[in-house]
């Protein structure tokens, strides 16, 4: 019985791989080179945004980041949520397209630090300065120099 | 940000090539309300207690 299943899988393989013709396999590549690039833009936006707010934490400290009226932190904690949620998805689906490890990997590092600045901006929110602080050194941990 | 934003799950690379765009706008959103942020503290550092 597992000997007949195999031996449809490797003819179902073979067939796909017959079927799918050129013009298929250049625009897959094409779709991959998209993919590898796009993903690297989001990853470098959340880095970018990592940086800036830790050079805001550092350079104001948490008392001068409470002041800020608009975008405020409420604003700015639901961009991150939505942010979150768009990877999430990204890499959730990520597997069924057979996107390659590489961009999964990166893509889980950017949402990595979307969460600990969605737990700094909480933390903020909340009042609470030693989560601010350990949020930041967090932050800072993973940010790229 | 006034923008509608698809969450559908995308099943197949066009589509997820365009959520991915998707992120890279709000991401870009993000990092102009820091930039804004940045703006306003560097204005009124007086205002911060460090």
């Amino acid at each position: 019985m597992i000997h007949y299943y195999t031996c449809y899988m490797m003819l179902r393989f073979i067939m796909k791989k017959k079927i799918m013709s050129e013009e298929d396999k250049v625009l897959n590549l094409f779709d991959e080179a998209e993919i590898k690039q796009k993903v690297f833009k989001v990853w470098e936006t959340v880095f970018a945004a990592s940086s800036k707010v830790i050079s805001h934490a550092n350079n104001f400290g948490f008392l001068g980041m409470e002041i800020i009226p608009s975008p405020n932190i409420h604003e700015m904690l639901a961009a991150l949520q939505i942010f979150s949620s768009i990877i999430d998805i990204l890499i959730v689906s990520a597997e069924d397209l057979e996107v390659s490890y590489d961009e999964v990997r990166l893509m889980l590092n950017a949402k990595e630090q979307l969460t600990r600045m969605e737990r700094l901006a909480t933390a903020l929110k909340a009042n609470n300065r030693s989560d601010f602080n350990l949020a930041l050194q967090d932050l800072e941990r993973q940010a790229v120099i | 940000m006034n923008t509608t934003i698809n969450l559908i799950a995308p099943t197949n690379k066009k589509e997820f090539i365009q959520l991915l765009d998707e992120a890279i706008c709000i991401g870009k959103a993000l990092n102009d309300q820091l930039d804004t942020i940045g703006q306003f503290l560097e204005e009124n550092a007086s205002l911060s207690v460090l």
